[in-house]
């Protein structure tokens, strides 16, 4: 197994060894920032999670929206495509439980927060 | 690359065979059809399929080289096959030549129907893609729990 400092993943070869270190998640040569689809701000510039949750929020309501106009176009006949109605709903859907799930993450921070004891 | 571009590149799929299955209709439908608005006989229409990438911001086709390697499928023009029909002797028919033949259409219904079949089974195939991929997204979703 990984002697000391950086954790080795097991079953690589030497030269593609993947290491664990902060800032981001480095595997292999790529650079992952902290979280993937948000735009990549300059080194120095952070964003607090309050900007990231509004931009995300509002992805959620524009695919909402999106479905929705989809919906509304296919039953009045302006639309023929059935399966980018489907799909339109679904990506409102995924996108409404990733949601629904920060949100549950951040109120049980919240509570855990509040329960210690002074 | 998330979730929704690969969704998208299922949805060309999806595209290409509703409008392969729309040409194959056309042509059962038109098996027996001597008169057309070019004039001659129906001839059996198909769908020229071609790969594009699906890159649409600056983003995406600037930062992701994973982009150019994936492609989304189009169909590009429809093309009428020109060889010619099997010709049947019937000298009462009003588009019958002056030796009494009728050219028919270039149609092979058995053709035709082993082409739905693909088309219909391709979709199938997209469908499942798509369903894979959102059962993907919400067992990623599972991981905090």
């Amino acid at each position: 197994m990984a002697g000391p400092g950086p954790i080795n993943v097991v079953g690589l070869p030497p030269q593609t060894q993947t290491t664990l270190e902060r800032p981001g998640v480095r595997i292999g040569e790529t650079t992952y920032g902290p979280m993937q689809g948000t735009p990549r701000s300059a080194p120095g510039v952070q964003k607090n999670f309050a900007t990231f949750l509004e931009a995300q929020l509002r992805d959620v309501n524009t695919a909402h929206k999106e479905a929705d106009a989809a919906v509304s176009a296919m039953a009045t006949g302006r639309s023929h495509n059935l399966h980018e109605m489907m799909i339109a709903l679904d990506r409102a859907d995924v996108s409404l439980r990733l949601a629904t799930k920060v949100r549950n993450k951040v109120v049980e921070a919240y509570q855990e927060i509040m329960r210690m004891q002074i | 690359m998330d979730f929704f571009s690969a969704m998208r590149i299922a949805s060309t799929g999806l595209s290409v065979q509703r409008t392969r299955m729309n040409i194959t209709t056309s042509n059962l439908a038109n098996v027996e059809t001597t008169r057309t608005a070019e004039g001659g006989a129906y001839q059996r229409r198909s769908a020229v399929v071609a790969a594009v990438p699906l890159s649409e911001t600056f983003e995406e086709v600037f930062g992701d080289e994973l982009h150019d390697k994936t492609h989304g499928a189009e169909v590009v023009t429809v093309t009428a096959d020109d060889t010619p029909g099997r010709l049947v002797y019937d000298p009462s028919h009003p588009d019958a030549n002056g030796d009494g033949y009728v050219e028919m259409p270039n149609v092979n219904p058995i053709t035709e129907m082993v082409d739905m079949l693909t088309a219909s089974r391709t979709y199938e195939a997209n469908v499942t893609a798509i369903k894979a991929l959102k059962g993907m997204a919400n067992n990623a979703l599972e991981i905090g729990e």
